[in-house]
């Protein structure tokens, strides 16, 4: 990572660690559906415990099949105000041809501008899982197994890492072709979709996956996530993944910085 | 010094700038004039690097053989508005990689030149127009560069602001460094410039010093000079 990455990077989140408002609103956004879902869980597991319609291992399976779909969210909410404040807000309140202007390496101002979004989205898929555990933890009480943390997040995090990655990659490309903050959240709102489609899809996919499957971003992620709340280590499963992530990653990143030197990014 | 040659941009069906030829030189201030459209700030985006010309290049040179550094100053006034003064002018410094020992020493020293120290740790936000320009301008010139573009820099200042941008500008001037600003408000011009290029439609229509040209025009004022070569159909006859 250059200096002037480190520096941009820096810049970016100090200033949307002072948006006070914007963050509590991203907190929501990335805690709200789990912390919905947590509850509904621990109450159909206290029903169940006290004999009530479903099993506790069927609460367990529930919770198993609709967690992932949140994991895999979680890395799309964090940064996406920052990933638009940054790309098309800048473009909206004419700084970026300051920025521009100073000749810093178009590479680095979308490192830059991308790694700040990518701290964003790991501190979603870190709050996120957070509140998985609890939730497991929640369900334990009743009478499923005891929680292996290590066995349960390591997993986790590594199929979710590569993903935040790629999720802010994918975010500051799209929000640098907006003109405008509101445009830009058009566009990231309609690719928030995405991971919700994909994680649907998934939910409802026979439980062992087609190898290709999981060449695709989202859907390989998800798979792997199950697994791993399933105590199942997905082990070198997760390689190819990440592989496909970082990748992908490297081309939106060019694709950004193309983006910046392109007459057009000037023009409203 | 900074060189155009030969500048053309095309927009589509519009043509923006044709064959834009003219020299801005060292320890001088040099006024690039034109009507609202004119090409000036089409002109400038290519000579900061920002846009490229369909023809036409552009040299820099810098002093006493070190590279070439520009400092810009961009039409338009956006800053961030959620770092404070001092901060915005730490990043661009960081940002161009400026005087990496003694940083702050630098932009102490910027924030008091340019008169912005009550203002110093407040957000960029809160700040005048006057002061987003002093701003904008620290952040230009904080890595004390050879050659200084400044794109209507004191649209939207009240005199005193003018006046001290202006006696910025002059100083810069006699420390050697090559200034090259737009206006399109000729008294401003007339004091200021050691050189001016006037700019029609996007074609040079006169280039030289103030008196040097109104001599030759036979113009009682620049004002008097602008409207008659801005006038329909001029543009042929001052070429």
């Amino acid at each position: 990572m250059s200096r002037t990455t480190l520096v941009i990077c820096c810049k970016e989140l100090r200033e949307a660690l002072r948006d006070r408002r914007a963050i509590f609103a991203s907190l929501v956004a990335t805690l709200a559906g789990p912390v919905l879902l947590g509850a509904v869980l621990m109450m159909l597991a206290n029903e169940a415990g006290e004999g009530g319609r479903l099993s506790a291992a069927a609460v367990g399976d529930r919770a198993a099949a609709t967690l992932p779909v949140f994991l895999v969210v979680s890395v799309f909410v964090m940064g996406m105000g920052l990933a638009i404040d940054s790309t098309a807000g800048e473009r909206e309140r004419q700084s970026l041809e300051t920025l521009l202007a100073t000749h810093a390496p178009s590479g680095a101002i979308a490192a830059g501008k991308w790694a700040a979004v990518a701290v964003m989205n790991v501190c979603g898929l870190l709050l996120t899982l957070i509140c998985a555990v609890v939730i497991i933890a929640g369900l334990s009480f009743g009478q499923l197994g005891p929680l292996d943390l290590a066995a349960f997040s390591l997993p986790i995090l590594a199929a979710g890492l590569p993903l935040a990655m790629l999720a802010a990659g994918l975010q500051v490309a799209v929000a640098t072709n907006a003109r405008t903050f509101k445009e830009g959240q058009t566009y990231l709102s309609m690719l928030l979709f995405l991971p919700m489609a994909i994680g649907m899809l998934s939910a409802f996919a026979r439980a062992e996956p087609a190898a290709w499957r999981l060449v695709i971003p989202v859907f390989a992620q998800h798979q792997l996530i199950a697994r791993a709340l399933r105590g199942d280590d997905p082990g070198a499963a997760l390689v190819l993944p990440a592989v496909v992530a970082i990748v992908l990653t490297i081309v939106l990143l060019r694709w950004t910085a193309s983006l910046m030197t392109n007459d057009r990014i000037l023009y409203g | 010094m900074i060189t155009a040659r030969g500048l053309t941009k095309r927009y589509g069906a519009c043509r923006a700038l044709d064959a834009v030829t003219f020299t801005a030189p060292d320890g001088a201030i040099t006024g690039l004039l034109g009507a609202n459209g004119a090409g000036k700030t089409t002109t400038f985006r290519i000579l900061s690097g920002l846009l490229r010309a369909d023809h036409g290049d552009v040299r820099l040179a810098g002093r006493e053989g070190r590279p070439a550094t520009l400092g810009v100053l961009p039409h338009a006034h956006g800053v961030y508005g959620r770092l404070t003064v001092r901060e915005h002018i730490r990043y661009f410094a960081e940002l161009r990689g400026a005087l990496p020992g003694r940083l702050d020493e630098r932009v102490a020293q910027l924030i008091d030149q340019l008169g912005l120290g009550g203002a110093a740790d407040v957000p960029a936000r809160t700040l005048s127009e006057g002061q987003r320009v002093k701003l904008l301008l620290a952040g230009a010139i904080v890595h004390e560069p050879d050659n200084l573009i400044l794109d209507e820099p004191t649209s939207g200042l009240d005199v005193v602001s003018t006046r001290a941008l202006h006696a910025r500008l002059r100083s810069l001037r006699d420390r050697g460094a090559c200034v090259l600003f737009s206006s399109h408000v000729m008294s401003e011009v007339a004091s200021l410039c050691d050189t001016v290029v006037m700019l029609v439609d996007g074609v040079v229509a006169a280039a030289g010093a103030p008196a040097a040209l109104l001599a030759r025009y036979g113009a009682g004022s620049l004002d008097d000079l602008f409207v008659s070569l801005t006038a329909p159909g001029s543009v042929e006859g001052g070429r």
